[in-house]
């Protein structure tokens, strides 16, 4: 068993993921500033239609999320490790935390939907079902991802390997934390 | 890194009880709040993302980010 250095210090991943975060994270803070703007000119309706979002399944989607970064972040470390032992379940269990992400939202959404609440009902649920939708596709495009890396991770250890491995699970913790905040504008405030 | 989970889960359920209980309209609520969001997006960043083992210039220009936007949610949130 060899474990690789980690001391020394470097960019985890291929730089160009760090290029795309930095992106994702502006145009992301632009849809918070947008939902805290809001809130602030109509707080009332704002205040009013939080109300009936269920805590329950933000709270849900935000432990599955965290509890999936956790799971890429060991695959990862072990990946490292190089020791012959098969890592493909941290993926897999990732992968599961995703999908049922993904199930929730479309619960919640069909929830709201039947009660009459849609995206042209009022600002609040116009920001919610698009940032959502759009926060949806990141979850998608990274379940995608850790498919990949579910793979990859049996592969024999080399810097590229490790490198790539590192990038798409640099992706799933962007999807990670840009849900802690909508979490936080959505559900909680 | 289960360490970081743990700080994780325990915030989120922090944060959670802060939303439901009788507080929720004072602003100190909402600051804890989007503290709570700033201190788990860090845990991630530092310890899931690797920004320890990362160059000083991508660790604190990640930091100076969620510094800049948890102020400027704090200040437009009433």
């Amino acid at each position: 068993m060899r474990e690789k250095s980690q001391t020394q210090s470097r960019i985890p991943g291929e730089p160009g993921i760090w290029a795309f975060v930095t992106g994702d994270l502006l145009v992301f803070s632009l849809f918070f500033i947008l939902i805290a703007i809001g809130n602030q000119e109509q707080g009332g309706v704002f205040s009013s239609a939080r109300s009936t979002l269920d805590l329950r399944f933000g709270l849900a989607n935000t432990l599955l999320l965290l509890t999936g970064s956790f799971f890429v972040a060991i695959g990862v470390e072990r990946f490292r490790l190089d020791d012959g032992r098969d890592n493909r379940i941290w993926f897999r269990l990732a992968i599961l935390s995703g999908v049922i992400f993904l199930i929730n939202k479309v619960f919640e959404w069909n929830a709201k939907v039947s009660d009459g609440l849609t995206p042209m009902t009022n600002d609040f649920f116009m920001y919610y079902f698009v940032f959502t939708a759009i926060h949806a596709i990141h979850v998608f495009v990274g379940v995608v991802i850790l498919s990949f890396l579910h793979k990859k991770s049996q592969a024999p250890f080399t810097p590229e390997t490790q490198r790539g491995l590192e990038s798409g699970a640099i992706f799933w913790h962007l999807v990670d934390l840009l849900w802690i905040m909508l979490f936080a504008l959505f559900y909680l405030v | 890194m289960t360490w970081a989970w743990f700080v994780l889960v325990a915030v989120t359920m922090l944060a959670w009880w802060l939303a439901e209980g009788e507080q929720k309209m004072a602003d100190a609520t909402t600051t804890a709040i989007f503290l709570t969001a700033g201190v788990k997006i860090w845990v991630i960043g530092y310890q899931f993302m690797e920004l320890k083992l990362a160059p000083a210039f991508l660790r604190y220009g990640f930091l100076l980010w969620l510094i800049a936007i948890s102020c400027i949610l704090v200040f437009l949130i009433p």
